[in-house]
């Protein structure tokens, strides 16, 4: 199962750098995992997403209590957590970037091929102008990395049981 | 009674902006203004800072065009250092430029403006997006963003990052580009290519459902000016400074960009902070001119490359006074861009190691002018003998066109606000307005679909005769 992890938002706006620490936390097990780091989600992602079976978002968000965590399927459109990832994600869809969702969406409708996606999301305290996260947030990534790393290992551990 | 409609935010566009249209006492229009309603002070800070920092933080700008900003910083400290810097680093900052033309014309043709022209100007403002592409011609979507992802991964491939990269230096490159990369990008070209010629036979079939937003979109008589060639050929890296009126009569046929103060001057205006430089000789405002891909192909006797000169040969046969062709002119140039990039990687040494000069400042006033996306972009700086900024001016392309976006917006609400009742359709046509010009206005968030946009009709006294909201 190839998978994809896309840790989002900037680095210099306090703990929306969540995202970016989590992926860097899952790089540095070296698994056989394509990791990307963005500041936004722009419609390109989607050339990667098409060649995943599995892709998990990060992100933080301010609309959560702070250091809430959250794991959304991005699944089902319709579903009612899908709809709150329109609420829970700092991302939203505009011109020239996407949320998560709008992401698997455009995917399924140009490709006609839906991933399996999630997207982990923790709330954050401040978001002003800093290169460093609350305490409180900067737990959650470690946390958050071994969860993301159970869940590719249980997914490739399912695999090799099938074969 | 005069009245104003407020359009605020201008939306699918780079940046924070609105537009306000005044009516007179009978209820027609008057003008309408465009309003940049951000300042950024780049000029100003940039003051007591090193020199050879300016490549990097002028790049800060903006996300859409930095290496447009890092290469016109880079020549000025070229010049600074005076040094001739090695032909292979011109080459390779050739090369990373029309990447970025690229992927900046794919953004506004396929992301911002193609909901437009495909679903029509009228459509519901909730799908007139990138989504609502995808739904309706899923080729279309499919294409814009392989074009655009294209472009980005060049400048990723050359630069080591999509955004920001700080690989365009003072004296040339930080570093050559390896065989493995050259490879892997020469791939992709042809498949990019075929697409650009397919958009380009795609859209020239929609003109003809166009022909009222073609006579008002701006049409009207202007000067362009651009960068051109020896030959008079289309270029985005060097060359000549040309200005002409829109007949191609040249008022200035060939100068050296870095005299541009002797027939350029800038004006400010009390309602935006976006600079309105004007032709010297014309005065204020009458000195208007408009820059960018339609202004560089009608100042241009050809392109260069086969393709994209096929398609110029129907360009040249259009009315280059409509902002509406900015839209052609944009999708040639996408073909151009990815053409010359297939040369350039193609050309002898591309892969000379040689790419930096190094030297410490050698003068004290440096210029350096690059084709951004949106037209002619000029860094100009001065120093002191520690190499410390004291001046600097960077007149940046949609600053070139504010002039002519305010004029192109008055006309457009002319003819299409016949009483005070407004629709979203009208709205729509007066942002598209400006929408053709592809204003970057700073990479700032701005939404589409779902951000409100609210549209008041206001008597004198500030009562509310009219609104829309969407």
């Amino acid at each position: 199962m190839a998978w994809l992890v896309v840790g989002f938002g900037s680095d210099l706006a306090g703990d929306d750098r969540f995202g970016l620490a989590v992926a860097h936390s899952v790089a540095q097990r070296k698994l056989p995992v394509d990791i990307l780091t963005k500041r936004i989600l722009g419609p390109e992602l989607i050339e990667k997403i098409r060649g995943a079976d599995g892709v998990i978002f990060v992100d933080a968000s301010a609309s959560l209590p702070p250091g809430a965590l959250q794991c959304i399927s991005l699944q089902d459109s319709n579903s009612a957590s899908c709809k709150e990832s329109r609420q829970s994600s700092s991302a939203i869809a505009i011109s020239h970037y996407c949320d998560p969702l709008m992401l698997m969406q455009l995917t399924e409708t140009l490709y006609d091929k839906r991933p399996q996606a999630w997207l982990y999301v923790v709330g954050g305290y401040d978001f002003g102008f800093s290169e460093r996260m609350s305490p409180a947030v900067e737990a959650r990534v470690s946390e958050v990395a071994e969860k993301i790393i159970s869940q590719i290992g249980a997914s490739r551990s399912e695999k090799s049981e099938t074969l | 009674m005069s009245k104003i409609i407020t359009i605020d935010p201008v939306t699918r566009i780079e940046g924070h902006s609105k537009i306000t249209i005044h009516l007179n006492d009978t209820g027609e229009v008057e003008e309408a203004l465009f309003h940049v309603t951000q300042l950024r002070g780049f000029e100003k800070f940039a003051e007591g800072r090193p020199f050879h920092e300016m490549p990097s933080l002028m790049a800060r700008i903006c996300g859409i065009c930095p290496v447009s900003h890092l290469i016109a910083s880079s020549k000025a400290c070229d010049m600074l250092m005076s040094v001739r810097i090695p032909p292979t680093a011109v080459k390779l900052r050739r090369i990373i430029n029309l990447a970025q033309i690229a992927q900046s014309h794919a953004l506004s043709f396929f992301y911002l403006s193609s909901p437009d022209l495909l679903l029509g100007m009228d459509s519901d403002p909730a799908k007139r997006n990138i989504v609502g592409v995808a739904r309706e011609n899923p080729e279309l979507a499919r294409n814009g963003i392989h074009l655009r992802a294209l472009g980005q991964e060049i400048i990723e491939l050359l630069a080591g990052k999509k955004i920001h990269p700080g690989w365009v230096v003072a004296g040339g490159v930080s570093h050559a580009l390896s065989a493995e990369h050259r490879d892997h990008i020469l791939n992709k070209l042809p498949e990019a290519i075929k697409i650009a010629e397919s958009t380009l036979l795609w859209f020239t079939k929609q003109l003809e459902k166009f022909t009222e937003e073609i006579s008002v979109f701006a049409n009207f008589p202007s000067l362009f000016m651009s960068l051109v060639g020896d030959q008079g050929e289309l270029e985005t890296y060097d060359g000549h400074l040309r200005l002409a009126d829109e007949q191609g009569k040249a008022l200035v046929a060939k100068m050296p960009p870095e005299d541009y103060k002797s027939i350029i001057a800038e004006a400010i205006s009390l309602h935006s902070y976006l600079k309105s430089p004007y032709y010297k000789p014309l005065g204020y405002p009458a000195g208007m001119y408009r820059v960018g891909p339609l202004a560089r192909l009608h100042l241009a006797n050809s392109c260069g490359t086969p393709k994209a000169d096929k398609a110029f040969a129907l360009f040249q046969q259009l009315d280059h006074k409509s902002a509406f062709h900015y839209h052609l002119a944009r999708l040639i140039e996408i073909l151009y861009a990815f053409e010359m990039i297939e040369q350039l990687l193609r050309s002898d040494n591309i892969l000379d190691t040689h790419v930096r000069a190094f030297a410490a400042a050698n003068a004290h006033e440096g210029f350096g002018v690059s084709e951004a996306p949106r037209g002619t972009l000029m860094h100009h700086y001065k120093i002191d003998d520690n190499g410390l900024i004291t001046y600097a001016d960077l007149i940046i392309a949609t600053g070139h066109n504010n002039l002519a976006m305010n004029q192109g917006i008055t006309q457009a609400a002319k003819h299409y606000i016949k009483n005070d009742k407004l629709t979203d359709g009208i709205l729509n046509r007066i942002e598209a307005v400006i929408r053709t010009f592809d204003p970057c206005l700073s990479c700032s968030t701005h939404a589409i679909g779902q951000m409100a946009l609210d549209i008041q009709l206001l008597s004198a006294d500030g009562s509310v005769i009219d609104r829309v909201m969407r």
